[in-house]
């Protein structure tokens, strides 16, 4: 475009950067990878926990999704983005000092979040477990990031915003909203903070979050590149770039509003689920018309597609894209939801979009730029395709295998005799059914970590044939932007693809409408609820357990949710009530049930059941799954802090009085002592009392027992 | 639960106006993309990612 400007100005693009993100990519998508292949061993057999606190499940589940999300797709998503928007816009990045600090600043991030989560410096909240000093980081670098791809837009040499950069843009402005609002934190200490929202606001607030999460940094990015690289692979423009309009502004507006069925069969009246429902079902029309854009870019060129590794990525990304997000509505179908929700099929559908859209994604753009940017070919074709297969394999037997496991969990969770009682009461029957597909899972991780392995092999080999003396910045030439200084004569939607900040402020606009109908009941929740008089803060040394409980990752696989459905009543006892957790920060709801949910345990089983549990759980339960917590009863009680963090609960408008921060630490020491007095003719030593075990065990007594309170 | 809140809430009338509103944002966005002579703006931006090494040589 603006080629009739015969004024020509030369230039270079910052390619350094580009091949800086590429490395990393490769590098962190096999520790991502071999952490998810480390967790799903310890799910087939829990000795693989090796009784070591910092590699147990609760703690390396966090480290797994935050490495794969954020530290592999992150890095590869920035590598494209750079190297595209550079030559969407024909002009070098914005600033190369801000490219450097983006880049150290996000994989110091990384870096913080390999060394805190796996000691269980933990916020508890599901895919931002980040602790506070980390989210302003995060927030800090993504600024930085904002600021050098609006600043290269800005100072463009095309007047045309390609409709990558409309979704690269939509993302950088939601993850932004997304982040920044999910982390809104009160410290405690340097490492430890409790969330502005309690309860039913956090729980609206992180779906809200973590759907998007989805949606802005799994997608919408991808989708920019896939809008960009895809043509460029196939050296064809992309087959409709109507409806890539079409796809852009309808996926932006919609996807922001599908969060609620994260939270489906909660007592939600029929409107409000039914609109949660139908947006995830609307979904289904613009991610197909991106899916099928970016698979009928390809067409009449499938000989090639079974030839290159390239195109085999791209076309087998976009498939596994459209299956995806055909199955992801499909989920949010209420009565789909009472079956999958909780169970493995969640863990097949997000992998089915990690594996297959992103990483399959990321692998045929690092195939297109690594060659490019090294200024060779690619060392191996062959092995290429090997990775290919071993991918596809590896994702084929994953997938299946969570299928079958969630569906079968779900309909034995579900299933009752004659007689209306549960046919498998026992829920550890419902784990130990699914054991072998876990192992399926295994050699499907352990496949497609085979296969990252071999691509960075290929990589690696790539770049070290390159020449160096050839590795220097290459100048480039474009028209002079002259139309800067011209009138502009376009009008309606054409004229807005030329300009930035509206089209960005209307970006804003499209993704804040949902979020408002989301947020404003959520956060007029205390004119609605009814507040029981029965629910009472936690105790200190409940709120010490409570944040054991976190720092153990327990949410990763109880839940503290009891829906309103017959089996579960049956189960596991009343419905949950929005009541209940008003003074849970952060809430606990979590979304799987790889043990039984926990919301009704308090008063279910005796304290020395626990005790023993906690630390032989095949004592109490055989065939469970869950590690042995033994360093719970070696490591002591953090009383010291808990007078600093009663006050904070109190400045988040928990009603904890003056005069009990002041007694905090010697009701917890009571509390404690009762407890271990009570386990004391089941032979538990009273010097336990001072254990962090005790605390656990206080806070999991409370659990759901306040509505009970006469 | 948000589902207290919104038991409360009680205008589902919104939804149908929501819908209206947003449909015709919609109608509006297709009709104005596929105006008549926009063929050759839209065919030239679609070329965009394909230009790239051509600037060298012009």
């Amino acid at each position: 475009m603006s080629k009739e400007n015969k004024e020509m100005e030369t230039f270079s693009y910052d390619d350094k950067i580009v091949k800086m993100f590429a490395g990393v990519t490769l590098v962190w998508g096999i520790v991502g990878m071999l952490v998810g292949v480390i967790i799903a061993t310890q799910l087939a057999d829990w000795r693989f926990n090796l009784g070591l606190e910092w590699i147990t499940f609760g703690r390396l589940r966090p480290l797994h999704t935050n490495a794969v999300i954020f530290a592999f797709v992150g890095n590869s998503i920035f590598c494209g983005i750079y190297y595209s928007i550079q030559r969407l816009c024909k002009v070098r990045l914005f600033n190369d000092t801000l490219s450097k600090i983006h880049f150290w600043g996000w994989q110091l991030i990384i870096v913080a979040a390999a060394l805190t989560l796996p000691f269980g410096i933990t916020s508890g909240k599901e895919y931002a477990e980040l602790e506070w000093p980390i989210d302003i980081g995060i927030t800090l670098i993504w600024v930085v990031f904002a600021i050098n791809v609006f600043g290269t837009i800005w100072r463009r040499r095309e007047k045309h915003i390609y409709v990558s950069i409309w979704f690269y843009i939509a993302t950088i402005l939601t993850v932004a909203l997304l982040h920044i609002v999910n982390s809104l934190e009160f410290p405690v200490s340097f490492m430890k903070s409790y969330p502005v929202f309690a309860g039913v606001q956090d729980a609206m607030v992180q779906w809200w979050y973590g759907h998007n999460a989805v949606a802005f940094f799994l997608t919408t990015p991808v989708l920019g590149l896939m809008y960009y690289f895809v043509p460029k692979a196939i050296n064809r423009p992309v087959y409709s770039y109507r409806l890539s309009i079409v796809h852009f502004w309808s996926l932006i507006f919609i996807y922001i509003w599908a969060g609620p069925h994260h939270l489906l069969y909660t007592a939600l009246p029929e409107w409000a689920q039914t609109l949660g429902m139908v947006f995830s079902l609307m979904l289904w029309a613009p991610s197909w018309g991106g899916m099928i854009n970016g698979l009928l870019t390809l067409r009449g060129a499938w000989d090639r597609v079974r030839r290159e590794p390239i195109l085999k990525f791209f076309a087998t990304s976009l498939t596994f894209y459209g299956m995806s997000t055909f199955e992801g509505p499909l989920l949010s179908i209420k009565s789909v939801s009472g079956l999958g929700h909780y169970t493995d099929w969640i863990i097949a559908h997000v992998h089915a979009g990690g594996i297959g859209w992103n990483y399959f994604f990321a692998a045929g753009m690092l195939y297109y730029l690594v060659p490019k940017l090294w200024k060779t070919e690619i060392y191996s074709t062959k092995l290429g395709n090997t990775q290919f297969w071993t991918a596809t394999i590896g994702l084929s037997l994953y997938y299946v295998s969570m299928l079958i496991a969630g569906i079968t969990q779900g309909l034995m969770w579900k299933a009752v005799n004659a007689k209306g009682d549960l046919l498998y009461p026992d829920f550890v029957e419902t784990v130990t059914r699914i054991l072998p597909l876990y192992w399926v899972r295994v050699v499907g991780g352990v496949l497609v970590l085979v296969s990252m392995i071999i691509m960075a092999y290929n990589m690696f080999m790539t770049m070290k044939k390159s020449n160096k003396e050839e590795q220097g910045d290459e100048l480039y030439k474009a028209p002079a932007p002259t139309w800067r200084n011209e009138e502009n004569k376009d009008y309606g939607h054409r004229r807005l693809e030329g300009l930035t900040l509206p089209f960005g402020i209307l970006a804003l606009l499209a993704v804040l409408v949902g979020t408002a109908i989301e947020f404003v009941p959520a956060f007029m929740s205390k004119d609605f609820i009814k507040i029981s008089e029965n629910v009472k803060p936690y105790t200190p040394l409940e709120l010490a357990g409570r944040d054991i409980y976190i720092r153990e990752g327990c949410y990763t696989c109880h839940s503290q949710m009891i829906r309103p459905m017959a089996n579960e009543k049956i189960r596991y006892g009343n419905p949950s009530e929005a009541t209940e957790f008003i003074y849970d920060r952060p809430f606990q709801w979590g979304s799987r049930r790889i043990g039984p949910d926990l919301a009704r345990e308090g008063g279910k089983r005796p304290n020395s059941w626990h005790f023993r549990h906690m630390i032989d759980p095949r004592e109490m339960s055989p065939g469970s799954i869950m590690p042995e917590y033994g360093w719970l009863i070696t490591k002591k009680t953090g009383y010291a802090i808990l007078p600093k963090k009663l006050k904070v609960m109190a400045a988040l408008g928990v009603p904890y009085t003056d005069e009990e921060i002041k007694s905090s630490v010697e009701n917890a020491k009571a509390q404690a002592l009762e407890i271990t007095k009570d386990m004391e003719s089941s032979g538990v030593p009273l010097q336990m009392k001072n254990k962090q075990i005790i605390a656990l065990i206080a806070y999991l007594q409370r659990l759901g027992t306040d509505l009970e309170k006469k | 639960m948000k589902s207290a809140v919104l038991s409360a809430w009680d205008m589902p009338w919104l939804t149908s106006a929501a819908l209206v509103i947003f449909f015709s944002i919609f109608m509006i966005m297709i009709f104005m993309i596929n105006r008549k002579g926009t063929n050759e703006f839209y065919d030239e931006a679609s070329k965009m990612p394909l230009a790239e090494e051509g600037a060298q040589d012009e």
